[in-house]
């Protein structure tokens, strides 16, 4: 049977999107009051324009395309999709008015990047951009992180069926409470929480090295967003690096850890079941998987020499790895560094972190530890089932909430999605190499706009290649919203582009 | 009645969204949640934690061999 969307379908879609544009137009306006009172004035100006272009499309369409029909799977995918391709086009209006940009294209790679929780800028001059629009760039991606939370909970799982199975390959149920509304609300107080905690630690590690309040308290702030949200933007070029405390990247791996778990892990170990730590097989998967990356990284770290001593490697090894792994993109070194001191084996260790990714249902990108846990209970039930007499039942299990029983359908799933991910991390690669990069060098990039790690060799720059530019917008997108959404959206278009309107 | 304005504590709304007056046993959740929030805080914590130290411990075997 055909795919045929009527003129309802697009209406749907487009006055849900127009209210997400709505909102982005809204959150504009704290930075604008930042700007006004920090004074920043022409910044100020460039927020106020934004937020207005943004809330007068998003009357127009409500007005023109109000609608009271009831959102199906489909339609909830493909406003997905719609939001986050259009939300960076008015986010990136007061970014490019900034003037620390080359041009549009680079400003909406920006806001790509920031509400997609990537963590790649194209910004010229980052150490001297006015802070309001500093801090824009930090709350893209907290705004980003928090909403795909909501999204995978409440859009993706609860749309249930084909789509559920699709999209997370897992046949779990995603539901923490009983209802959108309960969830979201758990997700914010979750967010809210380490805010207050983590912000606050992170102020008082920032005074202890020297920073006077206002200035820690701004960095503070920034910081927590782009590591809890697993974001990876920083105020300094130098990112990490620039603060040189040891006390302050204690409390970011804190962060990030709980940026890349799962709400539904959060909601079991806030209802006091701790267990659900050493016995989930996400939290597994992860913990053995950044020990297991971390000793590669240092016998290649050890073997290259890049480190004199054991501190240094063990200190930068495994904020880089545990940054990567969570797809935060936050670095103690510069980028630069892992091509020319890091020898060949830490890097690609760094790689393989970002692509593999934190948990299902965080703000974590990247394969997922569930869809890598389940293919490897797959296998080691098909190994189990060879060695076993013929007629021997072989049961898998595995524990998450509950302990439960290994699928087919659940390993076949988290295989599709496996590939599919894999494909879209050589596309990237691909283009790189047809542009005339080496091929670590491209894969590296291609992985970390893909996986959401955003972290960087020094080819993302302002003077890239822009169908480069473009590719990687396409990669944080897909990634972030992890194909199903954006297959939906797709079909929409395909529809109009055939003429089965 | 309005669609979404109310009804009986704990009874879904038409849309089938949240109640507009929680439950006793949604508050008894919410309390929960509230006094858990710092021992799930510190529980990610202690994770973060051991990870660093079994990572310390990796990071020492190296340079013990190498």
């Amino acid at each position: 049977m055909l795919f045929r969307p009527d003129e309802r379908d697009f209406r749907l879609i487009g006055y849900y999107a127009g209210k997400v544009v709505f909102g982005v137009g809204l959150a504009m306006l704290v930075p604008a009051v930042l700007a006004f009172a920090i004074g920043e004035r022409n910044d100020g100006f460039g927020f106020l324009i934004g937020a207005s272009f943004a809330i007068a499309v998003s009357r127009v369409s409500e007005l023109a395309l109000h609608t009271r029909a009831t959102m199906s799977a489909s339609h909830g995918l493909a406003t997905v999709a719609l939001s986050w391709l259009i939300a960076p086009v008015f986010a990136a209006i007061p970014l490019l008015l900034s003037g620390h940009y080359a041009g549009y294209l680079d400003a909406y790679f920006e806001g790509m990047s920031g509400f997609a929780t990537i963590g790649l800028t194209l910004a010229n001059d980052l150490d001297h951009m006015p802070r309001s629009v500093n801090f824009w760039r930090h709350m893209m991606q907290f705004l980003g992180g928090q909403g795909i939370v909501v999204v995978v909970l409440s859009v993706f799982a609860g749309s249930g069926g084909q789509v559920g199975t699709l999209y997370v390959g897992e046949g779990r149920e995603e539901k923490i409470l009983p209802n959108v509304v309960r969830t979201a609300r758990f997700i914010w107080r979750v967010a809210l929480g380490y805010a207050i905690i983590g912000t606050g630690l992170l102020w008082s590690a920032l005074l202890l090295g020297g920073l006077n309040a206002l200035p820690a308290a701004y960095h503070a702030a920034n910081l927590f967003m782009a590591a809890f949200d697993t974001g990876g933007f920083a105020t300094q070029s130098s990112s990490v690096a620039f603060y040189r405390s040891p006390l302050l990247e204690a409390v970011l791996l804190v962060i990030m850890v709980a940026g890349a778990f799962s709400f539904a892990l959060h909601y079991q170990l806030w209802q006091g079941r701790q267990s659900e730590l050493y016995r989930n097989i996400e939290t597994r998967t992860i913990f053995f998987s950044v020990l297991g990356l971390f000793t590669v990284a240092g016998i290649g770290l050890a073997r290259t020499g890049t480190f004199v001593e054991m501190v240094p490697m063990f200190r930068h090894g495994l904020f880089q790895l545990i940054s990567a792994h969570t797809t935060t993109g936050l670095s103690t070194v510069p980028g630069r560094l892992f091509v020319t001191d890091w020898g060949v084996l830490a890097p690609a260790m760094v790689v393989t972190a970002m692509a593999l990714g934190g948990m299902a249902g965080s703000t974590a990108g990247g394969i997922k530890a569930i869809r890598v846990g389940l293919i490897l209970k797959g296998l080691r039930r098909d190994v189990r089932r060879v060695l076993m007499p013929e007629d021997a039942v072989v049961v898998e299990t595995y524990h998450s909430t509950t302990r439960r029983i290994l699928r087919d359908d659940q390993v076949r799933g988290a295989a599709t999605i496996f590939l599919l991910w894999l494909a879209l991390y050589l596309l990237g690669g691909l283009l790189g190499l047809f542009y005339g990069y080496d091929l670590d060098l491209a894969l590296f990039e291609s992985v970390a706009a893909a996986s959401s790690g955003g972290l960087s060799v020094g080819l993302v720059r302002p003077e890239l290649e822009w169908p480069l530019k473009v590719v990687y917008i396409a990669q944080m997108i897909v990634g972030r919203l992890e194909f199903i959404a954006v297959f939906a959206l797709a079909g929409y278009v395909v529809a109009i582009v055939r003429g089965r309107v | 009645m309005t669609p979404g304005a109310g009804g009986a504590p704990g009874e879904p709304t038409r849309r089938g969204e949240a109640p507009h007056d929680p439950s006793p046993r949604d508050r008894r959740i919410d309390q929960s949640l509230l006094r858990g929030g710092l021992a799930g805080i510190g529980a990610v914590a202690l994770a973060t934690l051991a990870l660093v130290v079994a990572g310390a411990a990796i990071a020492w075997l190296l340079s013990l061999i190498f």
